[in-house]
């Protein structure tokens, strides 16, 4: 048995940067060359993680006031029987319940006791909750499972303001989410995660005090395997630093070498590689409600904790969604969809939240809301806008696009659009609508200079055209040929504003002025003009109206038709 | 004689006489229309506030009217593309792109918008900042609706035009500007009905042509 040295070896202050003579007598002497690395490692303990994943995944753990304020809560492994508490939270503790208490004594000492079973996806999903936000001070985060999340930091402390109000950030965003972390920053991921682990929020920045700080924490922070944990402890091995003065090579055959391995990487005399985390490409996440909401208005606060984790997440990775999907899930019928669909990719919670809100409050429930699961579309190139300094000034606050889909929301989408011109000599066809954002990527269509609009009994003029192309004429000839010495023409001056299509009268269309009127009717193929005062739009639809009845019947007089001889090379040239 | 003077400057104090006075009135924007720009205060339509146009008959000539200085409104340099917007909301018919093309109007940055409640849609659309003018045709039947479309128009810096029938003029409305609109055989007959700042009066304006009225620009 190789004995205690505790005479000859001391417990190394620069283990990086003393030579090793010779193989080395202690667990502490390094054997190879140090790695040299000027790494800052910061570790995120989460002591309570069972609890507070359960809370993130469920309502019913969430301290309501008034609600379940008095419960004391703990969480029990379902695997291991459920009979055994793992977790509880203060109450819990207070009252006495401690970690590895069967479940019945804990009731016994609090009758009131809510039981849950834990969740290992919940907890997983915790953690990778806590290492997405913790992307936002450092690239280099690496998972430490069940309940730690490591962050190299040495390049981001200069950024943040020092490693005091570092922490303080690092402690005030994780504390947001919900959670209580206890914190360590030392030069090596594992003396950082078992300072974490044992409760000693530390900050070393360098390696020079290390190993003497190491060596006062107990063996229980390396969290080996129990039996080991016994027969050192039976040899009077409690504290790490008791392990270091052990010879090394006997310290590897009677223990596992991974022990000793544990050591030289927690003291930095070995290197210590990781594999960072890398977040996830997709957002999908599911909340159960606990009560079942009955309302819209609780739905939309129920779902703000989601929509801002949504953004966060998408915050770290500059990108923003158009596509987002809710479901709300009932107990027996199917789940209620609510697509939010968006001008363009956002990645505001604010925005997000009030869409939701307006969508929320036209959506009928079938059935008390059960959980909200919510999946966003692809990720996408957010345009990052740079904030306007003088926006309040002008009292600015949302821009086109935020208002068009607000309206939409309301209103539905076809209900908001645009139109456009359109080079054509139809008055009736002469524009078009179209999504209005599209729009403002598109040219403005040049239309026809000066005063325009004017028409003629187009399938005549149509058939003259094509008659014209086929005997080989030029434009100017087709032009020509149109010019409509029998047909009929309407002027329709650049002061006719409306445009419009009653259904009952079945016209291809009409425009009114002040002035006169024009129309042309489809159904009975001529046109009319119409003097002042009759040209209001109902005036023109029921006028319309009266010549087709007495077209269809043949009785009356035929249509009054308007000739006009203006040259209409304007209107059927190409532009 | 400088209490008086004390007095008169004011706030509070409205003097009704003193139209387009350059120290209580703001300056408006131009109608376009010489005639109508003389009877209203300010020199033009009220920059601030909401106008309402009372009318039976769509078509009459009432965005002919408008044109001018809708026109002059898209073409204003924001230096920003979110300005310089019109929204046009609930109008009964469609209006015609080729003429409001004609008038000088960038159609691309028309904004229509179809459906009730209307007065939501015209609040928003005031509301938001992104429009330079809003056109609303909405029916309001409790006062409220109306108090709450003008505070709207007071907090932002846009031309919001409001379009009732000729009966609703009966009724009391906290607009800035309400005219009435007829046709005569002799062209556009305008009403000025309330005018904040100015004096009931009727500009006969005749056969409107917002073309060759474009306000210099």
């Amino acid at each position: 048995m190789p004995g205690v040295q505790p005479s000859r070896v001391t417990v190394r202050e620069q283990p990086g940067l003393r030579p090793a003579p010779g193989g080395g007598r202690g667990a502490g002497k390094q054997v190879r060359a140090a790695a040299t690395s000027n790494e800052l490692w910061l570790a995120i303990h989460l002591p309570h993680y069972v609890l507070e994943s359960l809370r993130r995944s469920t309502a019913a753990a969430q301290p309501v006031a008034g609600h379940d304020s008095g419960t004391a809560i703990v969480a029990v492994d379902l695997e291991g029987g459920g009979k055994v508490v793992c977790a509880g939270d203060a109450a819990a503790v207070a009252a006495g319940v401690t970690r590895g208490m069967a479940l019945n004594s804990a009731l016994a000492l609090l009758p009131g006791l809510n039981v849950l079973a834990r969740d290992a996806q919940a907890e997983r999903a915790l953690l990778e909750a806590v290492a997405t936000r913790a992307i936002g001070f450092t690239p280099r985060v690496v998972l430490e499972p069940p309940d730690a999340v490591l962050l190299e930091v040495r390049g981001s402390l200069r950024l943040f303001g020092g490693v005091r109000r570092f922490i303080a950030q690092v402690r005030e965003r994780l504390q947001s989410m919900g959670v209580a972390p206890l914190l360590a920053l030392t030069p090596t991921p594992l003396a950082s995660l078992w300072f974490a682990r044992m409760g000693e929020e530390v900050a070393l920045r360098s390696r020079d005090g290390l190993a003497s700080r190491l060596a006062r924490l107990p063996l229980a922070c390396a969290r080996w395997p129990e039996k080991r944990l016994e027969s050192l402890a039976a040899m009077g091995v409690r504290t790490i630093g008791d392990c270091l003065k052990l010879p090394r090579d006997g310290f590897a055959r009677r223990f596992a070498p991974q022990m000793l391995r544990a050591l030289d990487r927690a003291t930095g005399c070995a290197p210590d590689p990781r594999v960072a985390f890398v977040p996830r490409q997709r957002y999908s996440v599911r909340r159960d409600l606990e009560p079942e909401i009955f309302d819209t208005e609780r739905l939309g606060r129920a779902a703000g904790p989601l929509v801002d984790e949504l953004c966060s997440f998408l915050d770290l990775r500059c990108c923003g969604v158009d596509v987002l999907d809710f479901s709300l899930l009932h107990g027996d019928v199917p789940p209620t969809r609510v697509c939010l669909r968006f001008a363009e990719p956002t990645a505001q919670a604010g925005r997000i939240a009030e869409l939701l809100r307006e969508r929320l409050a036209r959506t009928e429930l079938p059935g008390p809301v059960r959980a909200l699961r919510l999946r966003s579309g692809p990720f996408m190139v957010a345009n990052q806008q740079a904030g306007d300094l003088f926006a309040r000034a002008r009292g600015r606050t949302t821009s086109v696009p935020q208002l068009v889909e607000r309206l939409r929301a309301r209103l539905g989408t076809d209900a908001v659009y645009g139109i456009q011109a359109v080079p054509e000599h139809r008055p009736e066809s002469a524009w078009e609508k179209g999504d209005i954002l599209l729009f403002q990527e598109k040219e403005n269509v040049p239309f026809f200079p000066g005063r325009c609009g004017c028409s003629l009994n187009h399938s005549r003029s149509k058939e003259r055209n094509i008659r014209a192309t086929r005997a080989g004429s030029s434009s100017r000839k087709a032009r020509n040929v149109s010019n409509p010495d029998g047909g009929t023409d309407v002027t329709c001056g650049a002061t006719t504003m409306w445009h419009a299509r009653p259904a009952a009268c079945g016209c291809g269309c009409f425009a009114s002025d002040v002035r006169r009127a024009a129309g042309f009717c489809t159904a009975c193929s001529v046109e009319r003009t119409w003097a002042t005062p009759n040209c209001t739009a109902s005036a023109i639809s029921a006028s319309c109206a009266a010549l087709r009845t007495r077209k269809n019947s043949s009785t009356g007089p035929p249509c009054s038709v308007t000739r006009r001889s203006r040259s209409l090379t304007s209107v059927l040239s190409p532009v | 004689m400088s209490s008086i003077d004390d007095l008169l400057r004011h706030p509070g104090l409205w003097r009704a006489r003193e139209q387009g006075g350059a120290t209580s009135q703001p300056a408006g924007r131009p109608t376009g229309y010489a005639a109508l720009d003389r009877c209203l205060p300010g020199g033009g339509w009220p920059a601030q506030g909401l106008i309402e146009i009372l009318t039976d008959r769509h078509g009459v000539g009432e965005l002919s009217l408008l044109m001018p200085a809708l026109a002059a409104l898209s073409h204003e340099d924001h230096g920003d593309h979110g300005e310089g917007w019109l929204a046009c909301v609930a109008p009964p018919y469609q209006p015609y792109a080729p003429a409001l093309v004609a008038c000088g109007i960038d159609v691309r940055r028309l904004l229509l918008v179809q459906g009730q409640p209307a007065e939501w849609a015209m609040e928003q659309a005031l509301r938001s900042g992104a429009c330079s003018a809003v056109l609303g045709w909405a029916e309001f039947r409790n006062r409220q609706g109306l108090r709450r479309l003008q505070l709207a128009t007071e907090q932002s810096r846009c031309m919001a035009v409001l379009f009732r029938r000729l009966a609703d003029g009966n009724e009391p409305s906290p607009a800035v500007l309400r005219i009435a609109l007829e046709s005569s055989r002799k062209g556009l007959v305008v009403h000025i009905v309330k005018s904040r700042g100015g004096q009931a009066a009727t500009v006969q304006l005749g056969w409107l042509d917002p073309a060759a009225h474009a306000v210099a620009h």
